[in-house]
């Protein structure tokens, strides 16, 4: 009887078991998608509990992506290697130049020091900046961001601009205490309040996911030629204004594009600059900076740089 | 009759290796790829990886490992939450259903079969971010990982392979 029993129990559960796996399976997927459309509404317990897991994984990130970060060192190296003499000759002719701008570089600072005295110019605040390494990457063709090996505890907070040597690389979205996400100038997401160098229009550089930039927002018929650098404006109070994003490459009826003047190939290390600007709205997520209980400066563009700022000719 | 302690110890280290190969595969889709010309572009590790044990051992990779490496993996690159673990779960299923026709076959039947997986999972992840993100993503960068992870699969078998006579070898 109980023999019999356990063939019947048997040949219940087997298909059960598979029904059951096929239900988890189905559960899950629903999950997923709950959480991707859950995920859209930013819930700050969501994030927070992200930032979280995201700290614990940052040392074993820090670790296992020092060997590629070897490798392309290496790599780097070889190849600096192969194109050492006509490297050589070209930084030579720049050394020419540069030598012939030094010179005018010296002269104009006596210039400024003097007509600065003359007109009690205040100087801002100095940024400091934090440097840190680009732990986890590879969002691919899909997200444009950085993971960076610094956080809250060494003194990064949303909204301060991240830079690689040959300027802004984008901005710090994310913090948690050990890390950083910073979103690429390149992103989709992505929309910068910048100036044209030399005709000083106002415009927006947005990213598409692609390595190029996009201008927009320009007036009909702006004068915008190949070749132009483009700067933040510092609109908005976020980013500090000066800060060099690209040169203009196309200029066509579908737009105006940007090269960016980060080289994206060898992002190994950024620098995060704290300006003491507090232009992002907190959500929640993060504590108060502490300069925030700070009267508001008497002079709020005194730190622009000189170029920046509108003063009645005398 | 009841294994030794130890005898059992070892047996769960052997059962958990594709879980930690497929969670250590997520850590590494993440890391630069440190190529020049290829910066942000990382082959997809974690497909290859939830591809190999969905055919050889499905037993020992659970759909719920599956779901949490996507989830990892998508707080990791900083994509929308849940994307990669609706991706990850479509391949996990989608190859479930295929194995038969790769098990036992030589490699590059199984070679094949990861291009369309891969072409499809990818095919997917593009539609659903350009779906949440409301625009549509060039799609060029999607070839050119297609072609990355093709490319590293051998390589990455190889490794599985390893850990699979690990776990079968008593």
């Amino acid at each position: 009887m109980s023999q019999r029993r356990q063939v019947s129990f048997n040949g219940m559960v087997r298909p059960l078991g598979g029904l059951w796996h096929r239900f988890a399976f189905v559960l899950l997927i629903l999950a997923a998608f709950t959480i991707m459309l859950v995920g859209k509404a930013d819930i700050v317990i969501v994030n927070r509990l992200k930032g979280e897991i995201a700290d614990a994984v940052t040392p074993i990130l820090d670790v296992v992506s020092r060997p590629t970060q070897a490798l392309a060192e290496l790599i780097d190296q070889t190849r600096q290697w192969r194109d050492l003499q006509a490297q050589n000759a070209r930084l030579r002719e720049e050394n020419k130049r540069l030598r012939r701008w030094q010179g005018a570089a010296l002269e104009l600072e006596a210039e400024n020091r003097a007509l600065r005295a003359l007109s009690t110019f205040r100087p801002g605040p100095r940024a400091s900046f934090v440097t840190s390494r680009v732990i986890a990457d590879g969002g691919g063709p899909f997200v444009h961001s950085l993971m960076i090996n610094a956080g809250s505890r060494a003194g990064v907070r949303k909204g301060m601009a991240a830079v690689a040597s040959g300027g802004l690389a984008g901005t710090v979205v994310s913090v948690g205490n050990r890390h950083a996400r910073v979103l690429l100038a390149t992103d989709l997401n992505s929309q910068i309040p910048a100036l044209v160098e030399h005709s000083r229009l106002p415009t927006v550089v947005a990213g598409n996911n692609s390595r190029r930039l996009e201008l927009r927002y320009l007036p009909q018929n702006a004068a915008v030629r190949p070749g132009d650098r483009v700067i933040t404006s510092g609109h908005g109070g976020m980013l500090p204004p000066g800060l060099a994003i690209g040169t203009v490459s196309s200029v066509n009826e579908r737009g105006v594009w940007l090269t960016p003047a980060v080289d994206w190939d060898t992002l190994e290390y950024l620098r995060v600059l704290d300006y003491k600007l507090d232009g992002v709205v907190n959500d929640g997520t993060e504590k108060d900076p502490v300069y925030a209980v700070h009267p508001p400066e008497t002079a709020p563009s005194s730190w622009l740089p000189d170029v920046l700022v509108d003063r009645p000719s005398q | 009759m009841r294994q030794p302690l130890a005898q059992r110890l070892d047996g769960w280290a052997r059962g958990l290796m594709p879980t930690l190969s497929v969670l250590f595969l997520v850590l590494m889709s993440a890391v630069p790829s440190g190529l020049p010309n290829f910066a942000g572009t990382s082959p997809c590790y974690s497909i290859i990886g939830v591809f190999y044990w969905s055919v050889f051992r499905p037993d020992l990779l659970p759909a719920a490992v599956v779901f949490m490496a996507g989830l990892l993996q998508d707080i990791l690159l900083g994509t929308p939450l849940g994307l990669n673990a609706l991706v990850l779960l479509a391949v996990f299923g989608v190859t479930l259903s295929q194995r038969r026709a790769m098990l036992g076959r030589p490699f590059y039947i199984l070679w094949f079969g990861f291009l369309a997986i891969i072409s499809a999972a990818l095919g997917l992840t593009w539609l659903l971010a350009s779906l949440l993100q409301t625009h549509l993503i060039p799609p060029l960068g999607i070839g050119l990982q297609v072609v990355m992870t093709l490319a590293m699969f051998p390589f990455l078998v190889w490794l599985l392979v390893r850990i699979h006579r690990y776990i079968v070898t008593t």
